[in-house]
């Protein structure tokens, strides 16, 4: 492997994890605030991205405007998903995982019986591609990293520095202490839903563009997140975001140098490493 | 409504019940078929257009029905999701056998080639749609039947290679990294290498991959002057091309197997300008195949997907063996059907392959040649089964 | 129960065959039988508060020592079987020692992850392990003229031994001194080892045992279905194990085996709606954790409780 190679290969791992990183925000954000891990998430990714989808070819809406739209839908389903599923459950992590499972199977099967078997794509926002020295950046790839790393950087500024931001790190970190201190945990577990929906949103709908939309695809971003979520720290935003970027430079680099499917091992072994060494994570708090 | 012994018992017999009965049982005029096909999760994709297409084509056989003997048939054919995961292949395959199916019809090798034993113990004539080699056709197997060339396009496709583009001389090639995809692999290597070419690079990549970058880096690197896709279906394929595409590969790419449109739209116009298609129909050529595409568009609408022409031939041949072989027997039928020529889809057809497999098994028709151009499929060619195969 | 209740039933699955003949409905007895061993191995390390998701991994390592055994090698099934259950639990000891270091809910994804490398591991390496081909034409157990490839009473009555026998011993265990370290456990670590118990030994040899019970369960598996792949032990699969028993329910080993069996079962009803099947089944899923939150035999406790006159216990967290 040359130098060109290396640079590309750490490129493309970068942006990777960034989009990543940005659906593993939203399952952090949640167990960290209710100690629930949703599973539905990856639904959310990818039926915002067949939202977007048909509002940008069937109903001919910019893109932008059908990404907001999408956003919007995706956290009403979220919203519906806590009252419906997770608050009867009492947010008990075991039974919302199960049923977070379910209702992802149900969802994907109702996504292949309604939108039918032919692979679809959301047409590129910026078509071309960047040559830096021999290293290739696709457009639209740099765009969604710009965009993940963005909203990673409001989400940080609304936690640390707005009264609702605040009051979520309260709860994340002592409910009890918080209730005390007069903080309403309904409101901050809706806020905690809504905001992982719209990022779920973002994330499908860069996905969309960059490897099509089909009802599979929440799947492995999940599951990813998962990993991601457990080396930085179940969370820690900061966790989250490094994790991201291992595990997308990781993932790139093992898959050139050794092919997938070691990658795939590699992976795994150093989630079990990392957890046996150091099992709340890099950042995370004391279980 | 305590439950008690009594009630325990007859829960266990009512499940058994519902298992047992409530099926089906082979009627008299009427020919059972099943078909195992993924409906759910990956591959999704093929099975619902393959059942789709599968019962519509017995709709119009059973509009004439089939003669043998003084008796009229008509063909039934129940589908079932196999999930694309081999257990559940065998469970179907138990649950057809068990209703009296003599005739399998199954889409993927993950799936057909765990339950041939199977169905060649039970006497049950299977159709796969997979790739494979001696495990699914084989003198040791009279009674399974392929009926897609698969890793076999490549005996056509790599001859007229040398003619369409004679500046290619180094091939590499990209598979999934599972039974299908090894097998295509294998064969494609064999068969490039057998046509004069260089397999310079085999990679392979987990089926359903998100990020193509690293399996296409490697490809890059090695530099080919056509990278051969052969054993990659779907989005698999489109996002290989368009990963190949971005990291700057300027050679020639192969594809097959791929719905032409669908392929377009992901992998995205610039990507795709420049592919060739194998086997694959850009147009409809004759009467046959525009019947075929009017009827899809009418029920399902557009776009058609061009698998459904690979599906189309199969219920007719079975049907043409039922009249050749006067027998509704699958063991009669089967003779029948080893080495049956029959006017196809794509034209004079013939299960063959004998100098290959030992037997003649395998369907060998015209392949068609595609070429993506300004966003569109161009047919190119029809490329005539070589006749020493 | 009725005292006579279980042996009635135990007599009724024995001569089952004897009526029923058809070939899907054994073969799904057979695997039902398969996932019952799966789920209540799980269950013996669920009484403990861990939830483990590599009963897939463990699984695959007994099938794999099945399939290299007597295919390769030409042993009996019967050495196999053992081997194969002990080989699992041998693995077991390491992997537990240091999964275990990892508390409560990371636990889970220690396991995952283990699962998952069992899979990449055997899927990279073709020879010996097959790679993601996997390994066909594993034999049946001897004597071959029983264990055909169409007949499949000996293999229902195979399966129905070991669900019998793995659940006669984990039912012993459960209920044993050492059952009641691992149940008190359940209820709190800390107060476990203030009363002298040793927390981590035992939970250590809970995760043996069940190791060693799904890698019986993957030799089962191996010489029945005669081909294994990577694709099959997934994440999924697990997943699908932990379901039956948080559906079943955990207060007692009636639990994972009536999950197991029902969520087994409903599935094939399904299957003629085609399409709609999986559909179904995450339909079930929901419907039964936010009706059950306890678990099929929690919500038969609290109705014959209700009938009994009895006062029911509160449907707290699990």
């Amino acid at each position: 492997m040359n130098a060109t190679m290396l640079m590309q290969t750490i490129a493309s791992g970068l942006v990777m994890g960034l989009i990543y990183m940005l659906i593993a925000l939203g399952v952090t954000l949640l167990f960290g605030i209710m100690r629930v891990v949703n599973f539905v998430h990856g639904e959310l990714v990818m039926l915002s991205a067949f939202a977007v989808y048909f509002m940008t070819t069937a109903a001919g809406l910019p893109f932008f405007v059908a990404l907001a739209l999408a956003a919007v839908a995706s956290s009403v389903v979220a919203v519906f998903c806590q009252y419906a599923l997770f608050s009867p459950l009492q947010y008990d992590i075991l039974n919302c995982f199960i049923v977070g499972i379910g209702a992802s199977f149900a969802i994907r099967s109702a996504s292949w019986a309604i939108f039918g078997p032919e692979p679809i794509a959301i047409a590129s926002t910026l078509p071309g591609v960047l040559n830096i020295g021999g290293v290739f950046i696709a457009k639209q790839r740099l765009l969604a990293a710009v965009l993940c790393a963005g909203l990673a950087i409001l989400l940080a500024v609304f936690l640390r520095y707005t009264r609702h931001g605040k009051a979520m790190r309260a709860v994340e970190q002592d409910r009890e202490a918080a209730l005390l201190m007069g903080v309403n945990p309904t409101s901050v577990y809706v806020t905690a839903f809504v905001i992982s929906a719209v990022l779920a949103a973002v994330g499908g709908a860069m996905l969309g563009t960059l490897f099509g939309v089909d009802p599979e695809m929440g799947a492995e971003p999940i599951l990813k997140s998962f990993i991601i979520v457990q080396i930085g720290g179940m969370g820690s935003l900061l966790g989250t975001v490094i994790a991201g970027l291992f595990i997308g430079l990781t993932d790139s680099i093992t898959g050139t140098l050794l092919g997938g499917e070691l990658a795939f091992i590699f992976d795994f072994s150093i989630l079990m490493l990392i957890l046996i060494v150091r099992p709340r994570g890099l950042f995370g708090y004391d279980a | 409504m305590l439950i008690d012994r009594r009630k325990a018992t007859m829960l266990i017999g009512g499940i058994a019940g519902t298992l047992v009965t409530g099926r089906a049982s082979a009627a008299n005029k009427e020919i059972l078929i099943g078909g195992s096909v993924p409906l759910s999760g990956p591959g999704a994709a093929i099975g619902i257009t393959a059942q789709r297409t599968f019962q519509h084509a017995v709709e119009l056989i059973n509009a004439e029905g089939i003669e043998v003997g003084g008796d009229r048939y008509t063909l039934k054919a129940n589908f079932y999701d196999n999930k694309y995961v081999p257990a559940e292949a065998v469970t179907v395959v138990e649950k057809l056998l068990a209703d009296g199916t003599r005739f399998l019809f199954s889409l993927g090798s993950g799936n057909s080639v765990p339950v041939v034993a199977k169905t060649t113990a039970a006497k049950c004539l299977q159709m796969s749609m997979a790739s494979g080699k001696s495990h699914l056709t084989s003198p040791e197997f009279p009674l399974s039947f392929r009926v897609q060339p698969t890793n076999e396009t490549a005996w056509a496709v790599y001859p007229w290679l040398k003619t369409a583009r004679p500046n290619v001389k180094k091939i590499g090639h990209m598979n999934p990294s599972d039974e299908a995809g090894f097998t295509e692999s294998d064969d494609r290597t064999m068969i490039a290498e057998k046509n004069g070419f260089t397999n310079i690079a085999k990679e392979f990549f987990k089926r359903g991959s998100t990020d193509f970058y690293p399996v296409a880096t490697r490809l890059v690197a090695a530099n080919p002057d056509l990278i051969d896709l052969g054993g990659t279906i779907g989005r698999d394929q489109a996002l290989g091309c368009k990963a190949l595409r971005e990291l700057g590969y300027k050679g020639e790419i192969m594809l097959g197997y791929s719905d032409a449109r669908s392929f377009i739209e992901v992998a995205g116009a610039s990507a795709a300008e420049g592919t060739i298609l194998f086997d694959t129909l850009a147009e409809p050529q004759n009467q046959k195949q525009k019947d075929l595409v009017d009827w899809w568009i009418k029920t399902y609408g557009p776009p058609f997907p061009s698998f459904a022409c690979t599906v189309w031939d199969a219920p007719f041949v079975l049907a043409e063996a039922i009249r050749k072989a006067q027998s509704a027997d699958p063991v009669q039928i089967a003779k029948v059907m080893t080495g049956m020529e029959w006017d196809g889809l794509f034209g004079k057809s013939r299960f063959g392959m004998k100098s290959v497999y030992g037997i003649d098994t395998t369907i060998t028709r015209p392949i068609p040649m595609a070429v993506v151009k300004g966003g569109k499929p161009v047919q190119l060619d029809i490329v005539p089964w070589p006749a020493n195969v | 129960m009725n005292r006579f209740a279980l042996p009635a039933l135990i007599v009724a699955l024995m001569g089952l065959p004897l009526i029923v003949h058809d070939a899907y409905f054994l073969h799904v007895m057979v695997v039902i039988g398969i996932n019952v061993v799966m789920a209540v191995s799980l269950w013996l390390l669920g009484i403990t508060g861990l939830i483990s998701f590599g009963q897939a991994g463990f699984m695959f390592i007994g099938a794999m020592t099945t399939a290299l055994l007597t295919k390769n090698l030409h042993w009996s099934f019967w050495i196999a079987l053992p081997l194969s259950a002990a080989i699992s639990g041998l693995v077991a000891a390491p992997v537990g020692r240091l999964s275990l270091r990892v508390k409560g809910v990371y636990f889970f994804l220690v396991t995952l992850a283990f699962g998952q490398v069992v899979v990449g591991v055997f899927a990279y390496f073709e020879n010996p392990f097959g790679g993601w081909y996997g390994i066909r034409n594993i034999p049946p157990p001897q004597p071959a003229v029983l264990f055909g490839t169409l007949d499949k009473r000996a293999f229902y009555y195979l399966s129905l031994g070991l669900v019998l026998v793995t659940c006669w011993i984990i039912y012993r265990v459960s209920r044993s001194w050492f059952g009641d370290v691992l149940w008190s456990i359940r209820e709190g670590d800390v107060l476990a080892s203030s009363i002298g118990m040793d927390v981590p030994g035992s939970k250590l040899i809970a995760f043996i045992v069940s190791a060693f019970f799904a890698g019986a369960a993957g030799s089962l598996y191996a010489s029945y279905f005669g081909y294994i792949s990577p694709l099959v032990f997934t994440f999924e699969y697990s997943v699908n194990i932990l379901v039956f028993v948080v559906v079943g329910g955990f207060a007692s080993m009636a639990g994972p085996i009536v999950g197991a069996v029902v969520l087994t079962t409903v599935p094939e009803l399904f299957r003629v709606t085609g399409k709609y099947q999986t559909m179904a089944f995450g339909l079930i899923l929901v419907f039964s954790m936010l009706a059950m939150p306890q678990g099929i035999i929690g919500a038969w406790q609290r109705f014959t409780d209700r009938r009994a006159g009895r006062p029911i216990e509160r449907q707290s967290e699990g």
